[in-house]
């Protein structure tokens, strides 16, 4: 077996390179069984020189390759041999060879051998213990089939455990030798039995496993055998003894024989206190000086094992309390990881032979002139790219200096002085202080003393110099020196009508229109809302004509106002409804939410948009993306105005009486009262993707008996102003911001007045309900004639917002009639004639009436194809513009630049006048669309934007015949006002007024002259009639008489019609005329000959 | 004494110019020899006055050594310096006159 396990173990594993080791190697000859890949020939202890010694250490190999996997090589020896071949127990040689494989082997010894302590040696890593104790095991269990394990196990795992470097000897321990190995990484000791096949354990050669009783212990004093103490010697004579004295019970009695023929003495006795022979002995015995020699080796290795380990703990120790600088380091071998494939596939290595080259030149050629030089002059090479070095001026040389001598006194000199500093931090007292050089009075005097001729005089010096700062100063007064040119530049470029295109061309930004709503109607009346940004209200009236109006007339038509978001130009933000068409409307001013409109009967409607607004605000914030602070504020904006709003209308239910539901509770029944005073948001199922579109209901609707019989045509909020039953006027105080009165105007003549508290109304102690019973009256009501003494046909209505307490308004009527009003009734009369003036301004309906939004007293009025200038009080307009090509359906002032209008024409074009440029024409015309133009609105801007701000952001709605609501942006110089051009303006209007007030001075006087002029004309006229007339007659009497034989048929006539010739007619004349005639006649062949020689 | 009167006169004909806050004339150290600011003023102006005016003349000569600087005028946004150096003669004095021709005379 032992054979087989050397055989097993010498066959290299699995390299062919390696060279095997023969398995019968002396014990000094160190097996290179395997050489790993690093070139570190891993040497192995010498195998037993005996082959009796138990060799199936090689063993374990099987188990390192079931635990460890993928060793490459390793060596596979019969090392089991070498504590039996090494009976001394020296370490083995090349101790720091070793590879690691011999661990693991050695462990794997152990295990097989049952050594408690070979636990304690494996100090590896877990894994790799765990592995090696298995394959120990395994080891263990196959015995003398280890062999062909061997071969295949191809050595232990020994990449894992790389040898340690000897510990260095310890200055104060007993050193250990350079070439120390550690315990832990020696062979195995070696076990003190043999294995048979199966691998279990039988007694060494001589010797004898016998069972010892306790009385036989005794009696032979092997007393106190145990672990760590588990051998004894007995001389023979002791055992004989025994045997001799207790016979055949005797325990050696069976050895009898072999103890007597043992070649030794004493004899040695060894405690088996596991039965590892597994045959219920406790003891066994040697009997041959062989094996007592392997027992003694095994002990004295045990014992000298135990010193060294407790050696190196003693070094380990002392290194661990040495400071970490002082420790020795251990240096890791080499390991090869496969870098050296990498360095050696990355080497260029020449594939061939260098190539070889032979320059040569004949002898005979060396030192001739190879390039011939000629001369050439240098300013055919400078510039020249083949001139490598060009010429430079080097301003080191230019300046030419004279010798300087130049001394700086560069300290002032001392002076003591003491002064607070000021608290600088940190604080630094002694900072420099310096004073200013001065001269005493009398230097001074002394220099301003001195002549006029001589050096250093001052008044010499100023004589010089006077003239030059004189000029510089004359210069500064003349001119403005402050004056920015730059900017007044800028005024310039932009007022002067140039630059680009751009900057010149009115664009459309954008435009709706809605398929339901406003497709083919007509946009009537146009509003951005105040205080909020790219919102328009639109009206939308059916384009029909009187006539068809006529027809369908008292069936309601429900209309709608839309209004467009800047944000979605295919549906409108909401639908306002209305039972009859709205042809005027207008905002609160003050108070956003609630919405007046004028309808086609004569009705008004109001809306509320209070309970809409928050839910539109809070669309607006989501749209605005969830947190843009401008969409936050202005939700914030609409929720607070509507909630100050609903307060309003609440606190004036509240302050009717104290009875009255709350407030909340009055409008959560009036909206669902329904019909006629909710407001209620309906889907609009009308068209597709309409559905989320809000209406809104109106909320009030004034009574049919006290509005208007006619349409309503223009609106007007009046903010600021109180107006009681009586039309008397109070004015609110500054910045009021109540807003609760608007006046309307419609064809029936009327203007009415209208409170919108409608609440207000309610008696006392009725409740909220009836609000349908309110009947919602006009406040006030002015009856306005026209000029021929029928109701005024009123179109357009013209407050001054400015001093509305005064009641002056203008009005526009359909028979062009401009009437300048005053809405206070006077006391005492009970139908005052309010009219101030009516003239006839227009031939057409007054479309437009404006008042300028620079100057209170001038009016704009346009209507047919003219549009006017008037100035209040005036009884003819400033001016008048020139007559149009198409008919004027829309006219506004600029609120920006005081001297432009724009008015909109029935062809589809926006003519911009600017007046300080030129009045006969308009400046700029824009044609926009294919149909008529019906409304402009400008978009406000807050009261608080500057100039600027408002120039920046100029926005022209315009609403067409179509439905189509187009926003236009304005260029920058229709913007921006050019400087002074309110001064320029008024100065304008100064110049037309002088103009009226001189045509009125020459008035008499040109009437004079007209009628002389006429007179004298129609004197001039009457005698060229007589005239005529009698050269007529003077004809007809020639022609009779040259006629006189043979009347040529003309004459004839002539005669018939003829007067005849008066008496008194010049005869001699009249003969010269006749033959002038009659040879003109001649001449032309008119007169037959025989006439003709009859004359003659 | 004549002198002095010539002196007297000449500040009296530049101050009679619209807008005239001060006049000063410096001598070349930096001193002011006669001044019609108070002196804290004068003190300020004759010192940063001549170092300026030094300055602007070094850059005149250095752009061109035959060049000299004949007059030098400070417009600032409330008022304008005005500023006679004289170099090419004697070099012993500056005149400042500071100037707001929008003011009225003083």
């Amino acid at each position: 077996m032992g054979e087989a396990a050397e055989e097993s173990g010498a066959p290299p594993v699995e390299d062919g390179d390696v060279p095997a080791a023969p398995a019968t190697a002396s014990p000094d000859e160190p097996a290179a069984a395997g050489v790993d890949d690093a070139g570190e020939p891993a040497q192995e202890p010498g195998a037993s020189s005996e082959s009796a010694a138990p060799a199936d250490g090689g063993a374990p190999v099987e188990g390192s390759a079931e635990g460890g996997g993928e060793a490459t090589s390793g060596p596979v020896d019969g090392e089991g041999g070498d504590a039996a071949g090494a009976p001394d127990g020296a370490p083995p040689p090349d101790g720091e060879a070793a590879p690691a494989a011999a661990e693991g082997e050695g462990e794997g010894g152990d295990a097989g051998a049952g050594a408690a302590e070979a636990a304690g040696d494996a100090e590896g890593p877990p894994g790799e213990e765990a592995a090696e104790g298995e394959g120990g095991e395994a080891a263990g269990d196959e015995g003398g089939e280890g062999g062909e394990g061997a071969a295949e196990g191809e050595g232990a795992a020994e990449e894992e455990a790389p040898p340690p470097p000897p510990p260095p000897p310890p200055v104060e321990l007993e050193p250990l030798p350079e070439d120390y190995v550690p315990v832990r990484d020696r062979p195995p000791i070696p076990e003190p039995f043999l294995r048979n096949e199966e691998g279990k354990p039988v007694p060494l050669p001589g010797v004898e496993s016998l069972f010892l009783t306790g009385t036989t212990v005794d009696l032979v004093g092997l007393q106190g055998l145990g672990p760590g103490n588990i051998t004894r010697e007995l001389t023979r004579e002791v055992l004989l003894g025994d045997i001799q004295f207790r016979g055949a019970i005797s325990d050696f009695h069976a050895y009898k024989a072999k103890i007597q023929a043992a070649d030794y003495e004493p004899l040695i006795i060894r405690f088996n206190e596991d039965d590892v022979y597994g045959d219920g002995n406790n003891y066994e015995i040697a009997l041959t000086a062989e094996a007592a020699n392997v027992w003694k080796a095994i002990a004295e290795e045990t014992e000298s094992r135990k010193r060294l380990l407790e050696l190196e703990a003693a070094h380990v120790a002392a290194e661990k309390a040495k400071p970490r600088s002082k420790r020795v380091r251990k240096v890791k071998p080499w390991v090869s990881m496969g870098s050296e494939v990498d360095i050696e596939e990355a080497s260029v290595r020449p594939r061939r032979e260098p190539i070889r080259l032979v320059v040569q030149r004949k002898r005979r050629e060396f030192h001739q002139p190879g390039a011939k030089l000629a001369d050439k002059d240098a300013h055919e090479l400078w510039n020249s790219s083949q001139m490598e070095c060009r010429p430079f001026k080097d301003p080191n040389f230019d300046m030419r200096r004279m010798e300087q001598d130049v001394a700086v006194q560069a300290v002032a000199p001392l002076r003591d002085a003491a002064c607070q500093s000021t608290g600088a931090i940190p604080p630094r007292p002694a900072v420099t202080q310096t004073e200013a050089l001065d001269l005493g009075p009398e230097a001074k005097a002394e220099l301003l003393s001195k002549p006029v001729a001589e050096r250093g005089s001052v008044a010499g010096f100023l004589e010089r110099v006077r003239d030059l700062a004189e000029v510089a100063m004359v210069q500064n007064e003349i001119t403005n020196i402050f004056r920015d040119d730059l900017a007044a530049l800028n005024d310039e470029a932009d007022g002067g009508g140039g630059g680009s295109r751009k900057e010149t061309l009115v664009s459309e930004a954008q435009s709706f229109t809605h398929l339901t709503f406003s497709k083919n109607k007509v946009v009537s009346a146009i509003q951005w809302l105040p205080h909020r940004k790219g919102v328009v209200a639109v009206a939308c009236t059916e384009a029909q004509s009187h006539a068809e109006r006529v027809a369908r007339m008292g069936r309601t038509s429900p209309a709608h106002i839309l209004l467009w978001n800047f944000r979605d130009p295919i549906h409108p933000e909401l639908v306002l409804q209305s039972p009859w068409e709205v042809f005027a409307f207008q905002f609160n001013p003050l108070h956003p939410d609630l919405l007046t409109g004028g309808c086609y009967n004569g009705q008004v409607v109001m809306w509320d948009l209070s309970s809409e607004a928050d839910r539109l605000g809070r669309r607006a914030a989501a749209a605005a993306g969830g947190g843009k602070a401008g969409g936050v504020t202005e939700a914030g904006g609409a929720v607070s105005t509507s909630g100050a709003a609903a307060d309003r209308l609440g606190g004036s239910v509240s302050a009717k009486g104290p009875d009255l539901t709350p407030p909340s509770t009055a409008m959560g029944t009036t909206l669902g009262a329904g019909g006629l005073g909710a407001t209620e948001a309906a889907s609009s199922s009308s068209a597709d993707g309409d559905a989320h579109i809000p209406v809104v209901k109106h909320r009030f609707l004034t009574d049919t008996q006290f509005s208007h019989h006619q349409v309503v045509t223009d609106l007007q909020w009046l903010p600021g102003v109180e107006i009681s039953h009586r039309g008397k006027v109070t004015k609110l105080g500054e910045g009021s911001k109540e807003c609760n009165f608007f006046a309307t105007i419609a064809a029936d003549g009327k203007v009415l007045f209208w409170d919108v508290r409608v609440e207000k109304l309610l008696k006392k102690g009725k409740k909220a309900d009836e609000l349908l019973d309110v009947v919602w009256k006009p406040i006030h009501s002015v009856h306005l004639i026209s000029l021929i003494g029928m109701d005024l046909g009123g179109t357009r209505l013209a407050f001054d917002f400015k001093r509305l307490d005064q009641g002056m308004f203008y009005a526009g009527s359909f028979d062009g009639e401009l009437v300048y009003a005053d809405f206070i009734k006077p006391e005492g009369e009970e139908n005052p004639d309010y009219a101030k003036s009516c003239l006839q301004a227009h031939v057409g309906p007054v479309i437009a009436l404006e008042r300028s939004p620079f100057f209170d007293d001038i009016v704009l009025t346009c209507g047919d194809w003219q549009w006017q200038i008037w100035q209040e009080g005036q009884a003819t307009p400033l001016f008048a513009s020139g007559y149009a090509q198409d008919y004027y359906t829309a006219a506004c002032w600029s609120p920006t630049r005081p001297a432009v209008l724009y008015l909109a024409d029935q062809s589809g074009s926006v003519e911009v006048w600017d007046l300080l440029d030129r009045s006969h024409e308009p400046s700029i015309r824009v044609t926009l669309a294919a149909t008529p133009i019906m409304s402009l609105a400008f978009n406000p801007m807050p009261a608080s934007a500057s100039a600027a701000q408002q120039a920046a952001q100029q926005l022209l709605a315009v609403g067409d015949a179509t439905g189509v609501l187009r926003i236009m942006e304005l260029p920058r110089n229709l913007r921006r006002p050019v400087h002074n051009e309110k001064k320029l303006m008024g100065a304008w209007l100064e110049r037309q007024q002088a103009r009226l007030a001189d045509v009125a001075a020459r008035q008499p006087a040109r009437g004079a002259a007209r009628k002389e002029a006429e007179e004298r004309k129609k004197e001039a006229e009457a005698m060229a009639l007589a005239e005529a007339a009698a050269r007529e007659a003077a004809a007809k009497d020639a022609a009779a008489a040259a006629a006189a034989g043979i009347p040529p048929p003309q004459a004839d006539r002539r005669e018939k019609k003829g007067a005849p010739p008066p008496p008194e007619f010049d005869e001699k004349a009249e003969q010269e005329y006749l033959k002038l005639e009659a040879r003109f006649k001649a001449q032309l062949g008119l007169l037959p000959p025989e006439a003709n020689g009859s004359a003659h | 004494m004549v002198d002095v009167a010539a002196v007297d006169e000449t500040f009296k004909r530049l101050q009679s110019h619209k807008g005239v806050l001060g006049i000063i004339v410096i001598n070349a150290d930096g001193i002011a020899v006669r001044t019609t600011f108070d002196n804290d003023l004068t003190v300020q102006y004759a010192a940063l006055v001549s170092h300026f005016t030094v300055k602007a003349r070094s850059a005149v000569k250095k752009l061109d050594g035959e060049n000299d600087l004949r007059f030098l005028r400070i417009r600032s946004k409330k008022h304008e310096i005005m500023i006679a150096p004289e170099f090419e003669k004697s070099h012993e004095y500056y005149l400042v006159v500071v100037q707001d021709p929008s003011q009225g005379t003083l």
